[in-house]
């Protein structure tokens, strides 16, 4: 287990790398030169020059994402052209704001997890009984309603449903604020629902169709066969079995609602990461742009991680795979070496 | 004359395939049709293609980009008075209402419908070559090219979809072309997975083998014999990918980062329409409506398509 | 402990809370983050509001535009043909960490706004020089231009990096404006002593992010990015007439233009600046107050890039013709022409979407301020339009666009930039219809850009793409047409960097002569001559509109549009 856990963990280095490659490409090739866009309008050819020279922005490409990676120190005499490198989560500073760019993002983030952890909750609540009441009620109305309020929640965009709650919510009934604060629980409701309802809809089908496909195995028919009370051989045997894939699922959602608060917290302005890489792209802050994305990224990435992690532990099958694997891998070690 | 050359070892599988297509085919069809809920999402996405490629019958494109701004926010199925380009004045029914500029919601709807159909068939049609090609060879081959794809794809799959496009759009500016190329790369990782998955079961398979025993070239193999046979998934996943296509550009959009006004676009209109809820909530009402009903039909469709696919998921 | 003792203990803790409970908290909501509480750094409207209540100035504009002392003791002394200036400030006057503010104070910050290289404000200390401290509460200083028979060959302005330096090589010339321009938040000023320390030990690279020094009304408290600004009252103000009963202010940022307004009708903030007009519509309805400047504070109008060389008079070695005669007859000024008789601007004024009807049609670019204003439009542009519909006239434009060349006739040849997200999309959007209407072609492509990148596109404009500027300018004072229009400035937002003789010395004589009738003549008969050339598009004048609920009196707008707190009450 450690083994698949420690291998696990070997092969999310080359995505990084990767991701941050790729980020890193989009904003180099992003026209727009920064040294200009610090420099007021009058700025010289030379000035804008040597300002390229100050920021780094005159090194080989190569050189840049290794810069950006570990860090550069710039020949100015200003600290705040230098930076320590994405390692050490420093890119610089804004060009906007002039604060350092992962300060903004640390300080955010908690907003953002916080709505995503709601969301999160919220979802897995209602979304495993509905998809359970459905697959044991098939074909009834209750799996009915489940069926088409999963399709309506997977086929409305997060953006507008977030609209019309707060035309219902805050326009119309003056229930619920239209802006959400983390201070503020009540101001949480709509934009938790907005960003959870889609996740709610993903999860409820896969219960549904994972429970569906339980049911049918041989084994809960034995059990059935057997006389065992059908909420006990649902409770004892079905579900356990039927849920596996549902944490994996629910797992992978975890990255997607962080995602996914971009949109929310742009309809809601909601003081989270997502609003700052909204706010960064509008005013062209690439050093803010730059950082924001591949912090989302990277967390996305670990949280998958986590997930992965987490299923082997959980998932009986994975762990036996995996252990038989290894056992036959160092059989045929052992056989080579005699 | 080529088909002469064939030798009748060559022919036999595949003839034998074709009618073996032709049944499956058939008996797809009969399980699709059984599928209320699945016909009636292809009736949507037809009409929703009917108004896009009829979509100048119903509004002229300068009618739907031109302003009128005496009747801006006039609400649903008010007549009010419109001015045309030649000094002349004529009498129009807004049926769904008018935007803040005064134009036709009905219309820039119909024609947003163009512009949504041709990102997602675009965007897909991209997604789907590029990415079942890759897959296919990552599966064949294995290997050196396999795990190079592989990882790629990994790398891509690991920026969540709507960040890597919106990373994408900022870096190159916000434009038609960039927003299909945002969108058709971040669809591509489905399908080299999916497609990956579907050669390795069948490479081995016999057919295959005899195929290879008989000295059939390697492009041959994949797009012959290979390639028919793993549709099903694929099918499943680009009506899927649609819909994922047209949501992300709709999002995009109504963050400014896509089609940029006055063209008309469902994720445009919205993100005008934020600022008027409490006047005029006509104009966040019907465009959103136009979104999710499209998906709805592709999930629908998606959905129906996996069921009469997928037999072991029959119900 | 005895009981008494204990007594006391429990009736100082109450009263503390009490005093926590009574604390009179105002809230202000504001559409975006302040970017820097450093004055002369940055000054959009949202830092405007917070820096003008952290730092004070000498002199401060009135709501209906006139001069007062802020630290000054009175009205400069101005001697030498206007060009050497004596004032004096108020004594006993303390920074907010308890510094003595004094005449060192007041040079180094002019020194710092007039030469740091990131100072945004160097446009009000331009033609200083010879700065002098007389006494401790005394300053003098001179206004002159940079003298190049003066200066050794190859020295320009811009090497000169001190008061004194300027003090070699610059003659002595009037500057009519300087003391308007003292107003500014950029002339604001900053503590020597706290700033130079602050170089010393490095805390000076967070100066107005994480701390701020002034000696305004309130002290700088706390900074949440993107979320909040919270600053208390200074107990130790050296003005004691002022009358607020507020504690704490809290700017809060709420980025959505809608959800300010929500969050002010659920009675979230009691405070907002720049409401759309139709949400001033609605909130008027729901019993907030509307606040309104005093007369039409911005113009909006559509700018050619006239240093694009396409756009403008090209030699004919293609170099941009900065020698300040241009041709009208030429195609590029006719496809001006033709543009400007395309537009009715009263569809914007109309757009219930962007001014709602508050705002007017404008044939000129100073409207309702004294200094340039044209009111007798005989033998002017003027007499062309009216106020109604502008210079629109259809049959005008396509007979002029008929006129020109098949290769300025192509759809998008014309690139129009405009702020993003901002009202002048909108704006652009209209124009671009109107123009598509009337001449046929859709000549406009819309591009949005970010603040910062609007310099980036202006100095290196494409040359085979025209530049339309979809922009703005406030005339919070006289100096507007010289901003506006001088040949040689070079601020940010002021781009469209026209320049015609006429109209130069018609500038420079109303720059040199003092607030007065005889000014006000000149500068109109500059904007007579910019009339003739139509560098920008005068489309609308607008007025700044702000909320406030109804418990909150004391509260003035500027004549820039940002709020005056200072004798904010809140009952």
């Amino acid at each position: 287990m450690t083994r698949y856990i420690f291998r696990r963990l070997l092969m999310i280095v080359p995505v990084l790398v990767g991701v941050t490659f790729i980020v890193f490409s989009l904003t180099y090739i992003s026209p727009g030169d920064p040294a200009r866009m610090i420099l007021p309008q009058d700025a010289t050819d030379a000035d804008i020059s040597h300002m390229r020279h100050l920021m780094g922005l005159d090194e080989p490409f190569l050189l840049q994402y290794v810069h950006f990676l570990f860090g550069f120190k710039s020949p100015s005499e200003d600290a705040s052209f230098s930076y320590k490198g994405l390692l050490a989560l420093d890119l610089g500073r804004s060009y906007v704001s002039n604060r350092p760019v992962f300060k903004t993002i640390l300080e955010r983030f908690p907003n953002t997890a916080l709505l995503a952890i709601l969301a999160l909750i919220l979802s897995v609540i209602l979304s495993i009984p509905a998809g359970i009441i459905s697959a044991t009620h098939q074909y009834s109305v209750s799996d009915m309603v489940v069926s088409i309020l999963s399709l309506l929640g997977l086929s409305m965009p997060a953006f507008w449903l977030g609209m019309i709650l707060i035309w219902i919510f805050s326009v119309k009934l003056r229930i619920f604020p239209s802006l959400a604060n983390p201070a503020n629980l009540k101001s949480l409701v709509l934009p938790v629902i907005t960003l959870a309802t889609m996740n709610t809809a993903v999860q409820a089908r896969m219960t549904r169709s994972s429970m569906l496909e339980v049911i049918r195995q041989d084994y809960i028919r034995t059990a059935r066969a057997k006389g065992l009370d059908e909420k006990k051989v649902i409770r004892k045997h079905a579900l356990n079995n039927a849920l596996i894939p549902v944490v994996t699922v629910i797992g992978l959602q975890v990255g997607q609602l962080l995602v996914g608060a971009v949109l929310t917290e742009t309809v809601f302005s909601y003081p989270g990461i997502g609003t700052i890489m909204v706010d960064a792209i509008q005013r062209k802050d690439t050093p803010q742009i730059l950082a924001s994305v591949v912090f989302v990224a990277i967390i996305f990435a670990l949280v998958n991680l986590i997930v992965d992690i987490v299923y082997a532990f959980i998932d009986p099958r994975i762990k036996a795979q995996y252990e038989s694997m290894s056992k036959a891998r160092s059989n045929g070690a052992a056989r080579k070496g005699t | 004359m080529e088909k002469k050359l064939r030798t009748p070892h060559a022919t036999r599988p595949s003839a034998r395939k074709s009618a073996k297509q032709k049944t499956a085919f058939q008996e797809f069809w009969r399980r699709f049709k059984k599928n209320r809920l699945a016909v009636a999402g292809f009736v949507i996405v037809v009409i929703y293609i009917l108004m896009a490629i009829f979509a100048d019958l119903f509004f002229s494109y300068d009618f739907i980009t031109e302003n009128q701004i005496s009747n801006a926010f006039a609400p649903p199925l008010t007549t009010a008075e419109i001015d045309l380009n030649n000094g002349a004045t004529a009498q129009h029914l807004y049926i769904l209402g008018a935007d803040n500029f005064g134009r036709d919601i009905l219309g820039r709807i119909i024609h947003g419908a163009r512009v949504s159909m041709v990102i997602g068939f675009t965007t897909i049609a991209f997604a789907g070559i590029v990415g079942s090609a890759l897959g296919a060879i990552a599966g064949y081959y294995g290997g050196k090219i396999e795990s190079v794809i592989m990882r790629g794809t990994d790398i891509l799959l690991a920026i969540p979809n709507i960040l890597f496009a919106l990373a994408i759009v900022a870096a190159l500016g916000p434009s038609f072309q960039n927003l299909l190329l945002a969108i058709g790369i971040t669809s591509i990782p489905a399908f080299v997975r999916l497609m990956r998955a579907s050669v390795l079961t069948l490479k081995n398979q016999e057919f295959i083998e005899a195929a290879r025993a008989l000295g059939a070239r390697d492009f041959r193999i994949i797009v012959r014999h290979i390639m028919p046979n793993c549709m099903a998934p694929i099918i499943v996943q680009a009506t899927l990918g649609i819909a994922q296509s047209i949501l992300s550009a709709t999002s995009l959009s109504f963050l400014g980062l896509g089609i940029q006004p006055p063209s008309p676009e469902w994720g445009n209109m919205l993100s005008d329409a934020r600022s008027y809820i409490s006047y005029a909530p006509h104009t966040l009402l019907f465009p959103g409506l136009a979104i999710m009903t499209v998906i709805l039909a592709y999930n629908l469709i998606g959905d129906g398509l996996r069921d009469a696919l997928d037999p072991k998921l029959k119900r | 402990m005895s009981l008494k003792k204990f007594g006391v203990a429990i009736l100082i803790f109450a009263v503390s809370i009490a005093a926590i409970a009574a604390q009179t908290t105002l809230v202000v909501g504001q559409a975006t983050d302040p970017i820097i509480l450093d004055p002369p750094m940055y000054s959009d409207t949202p830092t405007h509001n917070v820096n003008l209540l952290i730092y004070d100035r000498l002199y401060d504009l009135s709501s209906d535009g006139k001069v007062v002392p802020g630290l000054a003791v009175d009205l400069p002394k101005i001697e030498e043909n206007g060009t050497k200036y004596t004032i004096k400030i108020k004594s006993g006057v303390k920074f907010h960490n308890g510094q003595p503010l004094t005449a060192d104070d007041v040079i180094y910050s002019f020194q710092r706004g007039a030469f740091n290289d990131k100072s945004q404000m160097k446009s009000i200390f331009a033609m200083m020089y010879e700065v002098k401290k007389i006494d401790n509460y005394t300053f003098q200083f001179r206004t002159g231009f940079f003298d190049k028979t003066k200066a050794p060959a190859g020295m320009t302005d811009n090497d000169l990096k001190s008061f004194d330096e300027r003090g070699k090589y610059y003659k002595p010339a009037a500057f009519g404006s300087q003391l308007n321009q003292l107003t500014w938040l950029g002339a604001s000023i900053v503590s020597k002593a706290t700033l130079e320390k602050a170089q010393q030990d490095g805390t000076i690279k967070d100066y107005g992010i994480t701390w701020a020094i002034g000696s305004g009304p309130f002290k700088f408290d706390s900074w949440k990015q993107g979320d909040s600004i919270t600053l208390v009252r200074n107990k130790e103000y050296h003005d004691s007439s002022i009358q607020t009963n507020v504690d704490k202010i809290i700017f809060k940022t709420i980025r959505d233009p809608s959800a300010l307004k929500s969050a002010f009708l659920n009675k979230e903030v009691d405070l907002i600046m720049n409401v759309a007009p139709l949400d001033a519509r609605e909130i008027e309805m729901n019993g907030g107050k509307i606040l309104l400047t005093n007369g039409y504070f911005g113009y909006h109008y559509l700018a050619f890039n006239m240093k694009s060389p396409r756009v403008g008079q090209v030699n004919t070695d293609g170099t941009p013709d900065m020698d300040g005669v241009y041709d009208l007859s030429s195609p590029s000024a006719t496809l001006r022409m033709a543009i400007l008789y395309s537009i009715n601007p009263s569809d914007i004024v109309n757009s219930p979407d962007i001014m709602d009807k508050r705002g007017k049609v404008t044939l000129q670019y100073v409207e309702s301020l004294p200094f340039g204003h044209i009111d007798d439009p005989k033998g002017t542009r003027i007499e062309e339009g009216n106020l109604k519909s502008g210079y629109y006239n259809p049959t005008k434009a396509k007979e002029l666009f008929a006129s020109l060349p098949e290769s300025l006739k192509k759809p998008g040849i014309l690139k129009c930039t405009a702020l993003s997200g901002s009202v002048y999309v909108k704006e652009a959007l209209v124009v671009k219809d109107q123009v598509k209407r009337t001449l046929g072609v859709d000549l406009i492509n819309i591009e949005q850009v970010a603040l910062s990148e609007l310099a980036t596109r202006r100095s290196k404009s494409d040359p085979e793409v025209w530049d339309l500027l979809v922009n703005w300018t406030q005339t919070d004072d006289s100096y507007y047409i010289f901003v506006a229009f001088d040949g040689f400035n070079t601020s940010l937002l002021h781009d469209t960097k026209f320049y015609t003789k006429a109209a130069q010395e018609w500038i420079d004589k109303g720059n040199s002569l003092p607030n007065g009738p005889e000014r006000n003549v000149a500068y109109q008969n500059a904007q007579k001559e910019i009339l003739k050339a139509v560098p920008r598009v005068p489309l609308v004048a607008i007025m700044g509109i702000s909320a406030s609920q109804q418990n909150i009196s004391g509260v003035f707008l500027s004549p820039s549009g940002s709020f005056m707190l200072d004798n904010v009450v809140k009952k």
